[in-house]
């Protein structure tokens, strides 16, 4: 659930905000290094800085769309709404990067603990490919020891009875680590959810049978006037033993406009909302 | 280094023709200096050169360093 996910899909949008020429040309490979990049307030700055240059360059100007005919009224309109976007969008990323990256870029990359368990899973090193995780033992909060490291990702979730780790790993598919002895942590599979669409969420149900995790494919759609973003969330349910056997995979979706899934820590319900709606929607996946 | 930087200044090389792109591998895409680029490196490094060999005698002159 340490998904800093706004500023990457804003990241991703401003991407197909280049001109046609440019995006043919490098478009493909800018997605690839953001989706190995730790996308923040400053990439999407520094994204909207690309766009406009790229605008500006004549080697692309003649490829830019045709432009709308604004009114004399209308066009301080538009220029104060863009500017408190602007300003909206900066301050709700520096937000969710304070909340979510607790010391920064390549800093710790998520934790994860059970009730009633003794047992903390953190990671250290961002979204960078060697970082560890590293289990602790915290029985004495104050003084945590470390158990072993081990390189799966980011994790979101312990089963628990403390068995179980679900991580995510830098490919953005969710793995599962057998931490029954937490000294030897062991990789026991790979969920597919067929592609790498964020993650946002993943929690085992409080009798650990089940393991669901959330995820929100969308797709950006850029027009001269405005740009929308079409998600689909998508719930995975998983069965799974306490040695950590996966089976009867079930899966339901809600389509929505523009969607951060939250995912209750029962693993039950699934919250969807979005900057853009006034409107939280709560529903259960059958 | 952020992407838009990133991505800003390989446009403006491959451009220049400087570098040129080569086959993607396992979704990376390596880059190789051109002739003309190492042209332009050696260039930029002679007056780099300079420009360090300048500084040490002033500074030299100036605290004895």
């Amino acid at each position: 659930m340490m998904w800093p996910g706004l500023a990457g899909r804003l990241s991703r949008v401003l991407v197909g905000c280049h001109p046609r020429r440019w995006r043919e040309r490098y478009g493909g490979e800018m997605l690839d290094v953001l989706d190995q990049h730790q996308a923040s307030a400053r990439t999407v700055l520094n994204l909207t800085a690309s766009v406009l240059s790229a605008h500006a360059d004549p080697a692309y100007r003649a490829e830019r769309p045709a432009r709308i005919r604004l009114s004399d009224g209308e066009k301080p309109v538009i220029a104060v709404a863009a500017a408190v976007l602007a300003i909206v969008t900066v301050i709700f990323i520096g937000a969710w990067n304070d909340r979510w990256h607790l010391s920064g870029a390549g800093g710790v990359g998520g934790a994860a603990f059970a009730p009633g368990q003794h047992l903390l899973v953190s990671a250290v090193g961002g979204a960078s490919q060697d970082s560890m995780d590293t289990m602790w033992d915290i029985t004495d909060p104050a003084r945590p020891r470390q158990l072993s490291a081990f390189q799966g990702g980011e994790p979101t979730a312990l089963s628990p009875d403390g068995r179980i780790v679900a991580t995510l790993s830098y490919d953005g598919q969710p793995v599962l680590w057998d931490v029954a002895n937490p000294r030897r942590p062991a990789r026991i599979a790979t969920m597919p959810t067929g592609g790498t669409a964020p993650l946002w969420g993943e929690a085992f149900s409080p009798d650990g049978r089940t393991l669901t995790v959330v995820v929100a494919r969308q797709e950006g759609n850029v027009t001269a006037s405005a740009f929308s973003i079409a998600t689909r969330d998508t719930v995975f349910t998983w069965n799974v033993t306490s040695s950590g056997a996966v089976s009867g995979l079930t899966i339901a979706f809600r389509d929505v406009d523009d969607s951060q899934p939250t995912l209750a820590p029962d693993g039950r319900t699934v919250a969807d909302g979005s900057p853009t709606s006034n409107a939280v929607y709560l529903w259960t996946p059958p | 280094m952020e992407p838009g930087t990133l991505y800003g200044a390989l446009s403006r090389l491959e451009r220049r023709g400087w570098v040129r792109p080569l086959a993607t591998a396992e979704r990376r895409r390596p880059y190789q200096i051109t002739a003309a680029g190492q042209e332009i490196l050696a260039e930029q490094v002679t007056t780099m050169q300079q420009i360090v060999h300048v500084a040490r005698l002033r500074t030299a002159m100036a605290w004895g360093a």
